[in-house]
């Protein structure tokens, strides 16, 4: 009786030690330096880049963020196909990604894909630290494809509010000022 | 024959069954500027296989549909706001998809956020009292506004800053916003030294040290005491604290001492150390 009791006793704490185990198992989510950025390396597009800016960026400053620019439109895009909010956040701050995340009860795809194909980008400002820029994209052109595989081009003109946090230039804010469609 | 004909009523029966394709929607209170999430958007149409969502320029947003007698009626699932401009209803049935253009505004702009980007965050007015400010405004749904007292959304200068160190703030009521004007190097080194009959030393102080507009240097500040005799030359530290630094020295009998302070390359007058 005694010894059912005993072994029972080791059964339960072995139960319990591994069911704690797999309680703390981690999600896995690797850091962000061993993570490949697929969307962003199949991304490409063309991007001039024009300075209005009262102090202005070195060539390094600017290959940066002309980089991380386009990265950013890769996931723009990823997110305007799919609704999935988490693969860009690289290149959202903070108050972008709480925004997105308002509306995101799922990933959904709609079929309608959009593609960036040239930026006419201008500085408008840019910090003397270097860590707050503001910029307007004129003549940007889009690509649309629609699910009956049907496009269409259009001309845009936004404006932007970036901050360099991490390692990253993270967009912070948006303006579309307009959108015309050439059919 | 009659099975044929049996045959041949049976293809035709399952032809009929295969579904007809869904005809597009009519907006009935359609407009070409939708206020996001006021307004609810009306259809007629058949069937109750409809989905819809709204392609803004950021994201595809879920709409809820409510099914009516004749239609439905599409509104926004949450009270929260969009990326204003171009945008794209889309409608579906099964396999079916309808577009409408149109754009979207926000009912509301929520909490508008003024921004106020400085820098350099830290001032040092031995470089100078400019600083480089960064002026736009957003609303809370991340669209970038145009503020009543300009055209433009966004604004840059370089102001002055007064010469008086602290912390300040470019925003009352945001903490994240300060920032700080340092004190800058001392101007001059002015010392004096008095002797401690009772613990028979020399005490040698350094200040009170002001920068060139009367702020008080920064406490950490190292002040060196050099002092010699006629055959070895000395040195003793000190931090400022309030502007002042003081050390002790142990008077050598029948010994005078010359002293300066030194921070850096200002230096003081030198004092000779006598009882």
């Amino acid at each position: 009786m005694i010894r059912l009791l005993f072994i029972a006793l080791i059964g339960i704490t072995i139960t319990l030690l591994f069911l704690q185990g797999r309680l703390n198992e981690r999600r896995g989510e690797q850091p962000v330096f061993f993570r490949n950025d697929n969307i962003a390396e199949a991304h490409q597009a063309k991007i001039n880049v024009s300075i209005h800016s009262l102090y202005k960026p070195d060539s390094v400053q600017l290959e940066v963020l002309k980089k991380d620019y386009s990265n950013l439109w890769a996931h723009l895009n990823h997110l305007y196909e799919t609704n999935e909010v988490e693969a860009g956040k690289e290149y959202y701050t903070e108050d972008w990604f709480k925004q997105i995340n308002h509306h995101y009860i799922g990933t959904l795809k709609t079929g309608i894909k959009r593609k960036d194909v040239l930026h006419e980008l201008h500085i408008i400002n840019w910090s003397l630290d270097g860590l707050v820029c503001t910029v307007s994209d004129s003549n940007l052109v889009f690509q649309y494809q629609y699910p009956n595989n049907s496009f269409r081009t259009s001309k845009a003109n936004l404006q932007m509010v970036l901050l360099y946090q991490g390692n990253h230039w993270r967009i912070d804010a948006i303006r579309l000022k307009n959108e015309t469609f050439q059919d | 024959m009659k099975k044929q004909f049996a045959h041949i009523v049976l293809l035709f029966s399952l032809a009929a069954c295969t579904n007809k394709a869904a005809q597009k929607p009519v907006w009935v209170n359609e407009t070409p500027l939708l206020s996001f999430p006021k307004d609810s958007m009306m259809f007629t149409a058949k069937g109750k296989n409809w989905e819809a969502s709204l392609q803004t320029f950021t994201q595809p947003v879920l709409l809820k549909i409510k099914f009516t007698g004749n239609g439905f009626v599409l509104s926004s699932q949450n009270k929260y706001g969009i990326t204003e401009g171009t945008a794209l209803l889309t409608l579906s049935n099964k396999k079916q998809k309808f577009f409408y253009p149109l754009n979207l505004q926000n009912n509301s702009f929520g909490e508008i956020t003024d921004k106020d980007y400085r820098s350099p965050k830290t001032v040092n007015p031995d470089s100078g009292l400019a600083q480089h400010r960064m002026l736009h405004t957003i609303d809370e749904w991340r669209n970038i506004m145009n503020t009543p007292q300009q055209l433009e959304p966004f604004y840059e200068d370089i102001i002055q800053l007064n010469s008086v160190a602290g912390t300040y703030r470019a925003q009352k009521d945001k903490a994240l916003s300060s920032f700080y004007i340092q004190p800058g190097s001392a101007m001059a080194v002015p010392v004096n030294s008095v002797y401690n009959k009772e613990e028979n030393v020399y005490v040698v102080t350094a200040g009170p040290l002001k920068d060139k507009h009367n702020n008080t240097v920064a406490n950490g500040t190292i002040v060196a005491f050099i002092y010699s005799d006629d055959k070895q030359t000395y040195r003793m530290e000190a931090a400022l604290l309030n502007g002042l630094a003081a050390v002790k020295i142990p008077p050598e009998k029948n010994k005078q001492y010359r002293l300066m302070a030194k921070i850096n390359q200002t230096a003081s007058q030198q004092i000779t150390l006598q009882p």
